[in-house]
């Protein structure tokens, strides 16, 4: 393949090549297993797109229930008062708390959307071979790699105050359903970015 | 030493393109020059990771005892510790979230920690570790998904919340795990996998 500067870079894939993903030895392709770490190798994740696809659309459904559900319920003196996750948001910014309020927004409603959307533009770079747009494709992929995790912070905090509120009929924390939904759709976004073989979007390149 | 191969041969990670890059420079990080990403960044001796992993498993053990938070609200006191909020959760009836929270944000740290010293403690006395290829791909598995920063960023959080609830007092769990969570990130940045297998850390 030709890169700008009139540079040839061969590929893997051209060099009849295996990188191994775990110690980043290079085999021969017809290796099965890693001469160096002894991990299984493929030239590719295997399935990758297919597995991307489930796992972000699985994730997107999550997401539905993550967001209409009560993340906690807070029992104060007998009533139950149920929170998702906005109203988790507004409660801190109307305690003149913003900055915490706009952490738990970014972490909790705008990284998973963030990164379901990004799955979905390298899903459409990688299938349908948009090779111009990988090298976008490939900094979006790290950016989401890395931010991932932050959007589990809101089940962080709901465990904290599920374990620090137990005065019986005074005050207690119950963890709602949405905690559970949030959670498995973060871990699905997480396991989606997992399968993604970001090398598939620059593969259709001809040379 | 100048007569063998100084040129290591791998390919990028998130491109496929193959790289050749010298391997006597082990002190500078090398980016793909196609695609940007990091393909080699420059480890620490093994014995300074050793130190760090050490001091960070020597603090996350006293944490399993020492309280994280009070909070006192008319009269009655709550104290918990980290293992204590997943203990809690568990006897609440939601065991996945229980399950979600101490493996992600305690057990794959701890067993990074662990999992470390186990490969570089017998490398660092020149020996080959037993089972050397099984406990780094267990270790590269877990990597992704260690989440004790997030963990600890929960804590300040959580304090902000509960302090409308009633007093809330900080104790010293709460700065323990701050200080095993500082040790464990200098670790991972410092490690470098390579030098697992290159040993040239060894040599100096
Ligand atoms: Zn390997
Ligand atoms: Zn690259």
């Amino acid at each position: 393949m030709i890169c700008g500067m009139g540079m040839y870079y061969p590929t893997d894939i051209e060099s009849g090549k295996t990188l191994c993903l775990e110690c980043e030895w290079l085999s021969d392709v017809h290796e099965r297993t890693c001469a160096q770490c002894g991990a299984r190798i493929y030239q590719r994740k295997p399935m990758s797109l297919l597995r991307t696809w489930s796992y972000t659309i699985a994730a997107l459904l999550f997401l539905i229930p993550a967001n209409l559900l009560p993340m906690m319920i807070i029992t104060k003196l007998g009533i139950d008062e149920g929170n998702t996750i906005l109203e988790g948001v507004i409660y801190f910014v109307r305690y003149g708390e913003m900055s915490i309020g706009i952490i738990i927004f970014i972490a909790s409603i705008i990284v998973p959307l963030f990164k379901i959307s990004a799955l979905f533009f390298l899903l459409v770079i990688a299938q349908f071979g948009i090779v111009e747009q990988a090298k976008n494709g490939v900094r979006l992929f790290r950016l989401i790699e890395r931010i991932g995790k932050w959007s589990l912070l809101d089940i962080f905090v709901v465990a904290i105050m599920i374990a620090m509120v137990q005065f019986q009929n005074l005050a207690s924390v119950k963890a709602g359903g949405a905690a559970f939904a949030f959670g498995v759709a973060v871990f699905l976004t997480m396991m989606a970015t997992e399968a993604f073989d970001p090398r598939l979007m620059f593969d259709k390149e001809k040379t | 030493m100048k007569s063998k191969t100084l040129l290591y041969q791998s390919a990028c990670k998130e491109c496929g393109v193959v790289l050749n890059y010298n391997k006597s420079d082990t002190y500078h990080h090398f980016y793909c020059p196609r695609c940007g990403a990091l393909v080699y960044a420059s480890g620490e001796r093994f014995i300074r990771v050793i130190v760090m992993a050490l001091s960070a498993l020597i603090a996350f053990f006293p944490t399993f005892f020492m309280p994280i938070l009070t909070l006192e609200m008319a009269d009655q006191t709550v104290s918990t510790t980290l293992v204590g909020v997943v203990m809690h959760i568990f006897d609440e009836g939601n065991p996945a979230i229980a399950l979600m929270v101490g493996i992600t944000g305690m057990i794959i740290p701890v067993a990074m920690m662990t999992l470390l010293l186990l490969m570089l403690v017998p490398l660092h006395f020149k020996q080959r570790p037993l089972h050397l290829k099984a406990l780094f791909q267990i270790y590269s598995s877990l990597r992704r998904w260690g989440m004790a920063e997030v963990y600890l960023i929960s804590i300040p959080v959580s304090i902000i919340k509960l302090q409308t609830m009633g007093d809330l007092s900080i104790d010293p769990g709460f700065y323990l795990f701050f200080y095993f969570l500082i040790c464990f990130y200098i670790c991972i940045v410092w490690f470098n996998p390579d030098d697992l297998w290159h040993g040239h850390v060894l040599s100096d």
